[in-house]
């Protein structure tokens, strides 16, 4: 096929540049990841804080990035965040060449967004553990810190992980939006070579099998995870679902 | 260890680039769009490459300073400089008061016309508001090709897009009867194998165009005259024309006639 | 803000529209086509259980921007063959191009919403179909169909809101959406502002919306 000769590597080919496409799109997926993770516990305890403005905000931060579209939060979020550190340097009477790289505004944006989803994942896993748990662990003595850590966190994972898989798979395709803002993601490398080669059925084609594949694979991880997540639970043993 | 080799790549991008202080040698940021062959593009090995390229590194070696590169998306590019993503854009952008708003730009440093390309099939042989009337016309959202197409041009309807190849893939496939754009850009595409299309009309330039310029932020004086001093160097100790002889057998630096000559009245 | 959105009042009323109607259509066409696809992905047998599980896993799997490039600017590629098809017209159109990969995508998932609330009717009401002795056929068109519906109704209305935020993306292939103007005022006037109207539309609709399908479903007795 003529057509594969596109993908080898080297000069003649965008083998590599794909790879390395595909490397950027991981990259960012995976860094994104954890930070929406732990912004979501924060917007969820945000969510039941004793404080009203608090609360607020933690529902507003939740109901604004669920409403915007992802593209349109990540524009927002590159150029004005950019302004605002101009405007901050000014102020502080510093010179400023701090750039924010369309990696780092991707991470943020993404993790706003994923978290908004995130915050409900974390809400419906705590709420399946149930209160007991917290109380039982109060009356033993247990810190604050140690009831969260020994007894709620790893039964969280269990009760969280078809959702957290499903924010995965949601955010992985997300990054895909990064390409829009000029990342050298897998997106972004397909229409660089279609640019030369003019061959758009067959690049997008490419890397919508890259994207399956990726989503697959992470299904089937995730599949592991919750099997490791459950073994020693006897099946419809606690009556939480 | 490939988890960790997979965060490398991605971690150097935010230091480099965030964290990017001022070093001992002055780095000129510049920035492109890279999309824009032959002035500006990505090659296969995945470096930018082009005449705005060139014409970038040899004046960071006339003024003896590290050029350090960066690709825009061309919608936002005028904010990003502003906001400080690069301080000098080497894009084959037109001079126009509307832009001179925003930035500040250089002398020009070519004459970059407009010229519309149309399918051969469609058998045109002049390009004026009438004979157009009616007819789909592509260009790059935010070019000057995007004004001339709105001020003379009502009775076509305009398509836009983000990346000017976008265009000429509509093109090949006959979703757009003309392209208005660089006739260096259109002829550089239709040199790569293309046979859908032809030029059709003169070439022409915006009213009040100076030419292409190289832009830097408005509070930028002294840079300004750095680059201008720079680029009559180059000019003059002939630089200029070895790049310029890259890629064009013909001299760029000549005025093309202006745009409301040729369709008003 | 106020001000930029008069001096481009047409300009945000039209996208506004174009966005709407492209919402609408999809959601609607996505259903149709979800329907045969999910109830094939609920029985999941033979052949058509096969075909509607890699339709799924298909169009799920990518992303919808790259969809979206590979019906419009594929399409473009085979323009010649498609013009000898006489379906040139259909994909010369970004507009039916932009809505066809929505639908394909939407589908997907209302197919596996349609499915997961097929399954999940209790079996007391499929052992009174058995009992009334109902053909299958009328078992699913009187009963099951209609209790499925009922049920897939908050799924649906999610899939409305993210269809709602997902046509934003057909800005990139000319559609001049709500998305698409925004772009374009911000070309036109490198006003960062244009992004914060166009976010304010979006919101606006997506609360709308919400307290529509709130609506709805307060109605439905049989919402999960």
């Amino acid at each position: 096929m003529e057509l594969l000769s596109l993908l080898t590597p080297g000069p003649t080919g965008w083998g590599d540049e794909l790879l390395i496409g595909l490397g950027m799109t991981l990259g960012l997926a995976l860094a994104t990841f954890p930070v929406s993770i732990m912004l979501s516990f924060l917007i969820h305890r945000a969510r039941n804080s004793r404080r009203r403005p608090v609360r607020y905000l933690a529902q507003m931060h939740v109901s604004v990035f669920k409403s915007l579209p992802e593209i349109l939060t990540l524009l927002i979020i590159y150029y004005q965040s950019q302004v605002v550190i101009s405007w901050v340097a000014e102020y502080a009477g510093f010179d400023s060449t701090l750039s924010i790289s369309p990696f780092l505004a991707g991470l943020i944006a993404l993790s706003l967004v994923i978290s908004a989803y995130g915050s409900e994942v974390v809400r419906g896993a705590l709420q399946a553990i149930g209160k007991g748990q917290v109380e039982a662990a109060q009356a033993l003595g247990l810190s604050g810190f140690h009831c969260f850590w020994k007894v709620i966190l790893p039964q969280f994972w269990r009760h969280a992980l078809p959702g957290l898989g499903n924010l995965w798979v949601i955010l992985l395709k997300d990054t895909s939006l990064v390409s829009v803002i000029a990342l050298s993601d897998l997106t972004h490398v397909a229409a660089l070579a279609i640019n030369t080669t003019r061959e758009p059925f067959f690049f997008y084609l490419v890397i919508a099998a890259i994207y399956i594949s990726l989503v697959i694979l992470s299904s089937w991880i995730q599949k592991r995870l919750e099997r490791r997540a459950t073994r020693g639970v006897v099946a419809g043993g606690r009556a939480h679902a | 260890m490939t988890s960790l080799a997979l965060f490398r790549l991605p971690c150097a991008v935010i230091m480099t680039a965030s964290l990017a202080l001022p070093a001992a040698a002055e780095t000129l940021r510049i920035g492109t769009e890279g999309a824009y062959a032959p002035f500006n593009f990505v090659t296969e090995d995945g470096s930018l490459k082009g005449f705005d390229v060139d014409i970038g590194n040899a004046l960071c070696a006339q003024m003896q300073v590290e050029c350090e590169w960066s690709a825009h998306e061309w919608g936002g590019i005028i904010p990003a400089l502003n906001a400080k993503k690069f301080d000098v854009m080497v894009a084959s952008m037109a001079i126009t008061e509307k832009r001179q708003e925003k930035v500040r730009f250089s002398s020009p440093y070519y004459f970059n016309a407009m010229r519309f390309a149309a399918l051969k099939e469609l058998e045109l042989d002049t390009a004026t508001p009438a004979s157009l009337e009616g007819m789909v016309i592509g260009t790059q959202s935010g070019s000057v090709a995007v004004t001339v197409l709105q001020e003379y041009f009502p009775e076509s309807e305009i398509k836009l897009y983000p990346k000017l190849g976008e265009a000429f893939l509509d093109m090949e496939s006959g979703r757009l009867d003309l392209v208005l754009e660089s006739k260096f850009s259109i002829g550089d595409w239709m040199a790569k194998g293309t046979d859908c299309c032809a030029f059709v009309g003169e070439d022409f330039l915006m009213d009040g165009t100076i030419g292409a310029g190289i832009a830097m932020r408005l509070e930028d004086e002294n840079l300004q005259t750095r680059i201008d001093d720079a680029l009559a160097a180059i000019i003059a100790n002939g630089t200029y024309d070895d790049i310029r002889a890259k890629y064009f057998e013909f001299d760029i630096r000549s005025q093309p006639r202006i745009v409301s000559d040729l369709f008003k009245g | 803000m106020l001000d930029l959105w008069l001096d481009y009042k047409d300009l945000w009323l039209s996208g506004l529209k174009v966005t709407a109607s492209l919402t609408l259509l999809a959601i609607l066409l996505g259903f149709v086509l979800a329907l045969p696809i999910g109830v094939a992905r609920a029985r999941n047998r033979g052949l058509s259980g096969v075909l509607a599980y890699g339709y799924v896993n298909f169009f799920r799997g990518m992303p919808l921007l790259v969809l979206l490039f590979l019906v419009y600017y594929g399409a473009g590629e085979f323009s010649r063959d498609l013009r000898s098809l006489g379906l040139w017209w259909f994909f010369r159109d970004a507009y039916y191009c932009g809505l066809l990969a929505l639908v394909l995508n939407t589908a997907a998932y209302q197919a596996e919403i349609i499915r997961g609330s097929l399954n999940g009717i209790p079996s007391s009401i499929r052992e009174a179909n058995a009992a009334l002795n109902l053909t299958r056929w009328t078992a699913f068109r009187r009963v099951l169909f209609p209790i499925a519906i009922a049920r897939a109704l908050p799924g649906l209305g999610n899939e409305f809101i993210l269809l709602l935020k997902a046509t934003s993306l057909l800005a990139i292939i000319t559609i001049f959406d709500l998305m698409g103007q925004a772009r374009f005022i911000f070309s036109e006037t490198f006003d960062l502002r244009a992004y914060y109207v166009a976010a304010l539309h979006y919101l606006v609709l997506v609360l709308v919306l919400e307290w529509f399908l709130r609506r709805i479903e307060s109605r439905n007795a049989w919402a999960a």
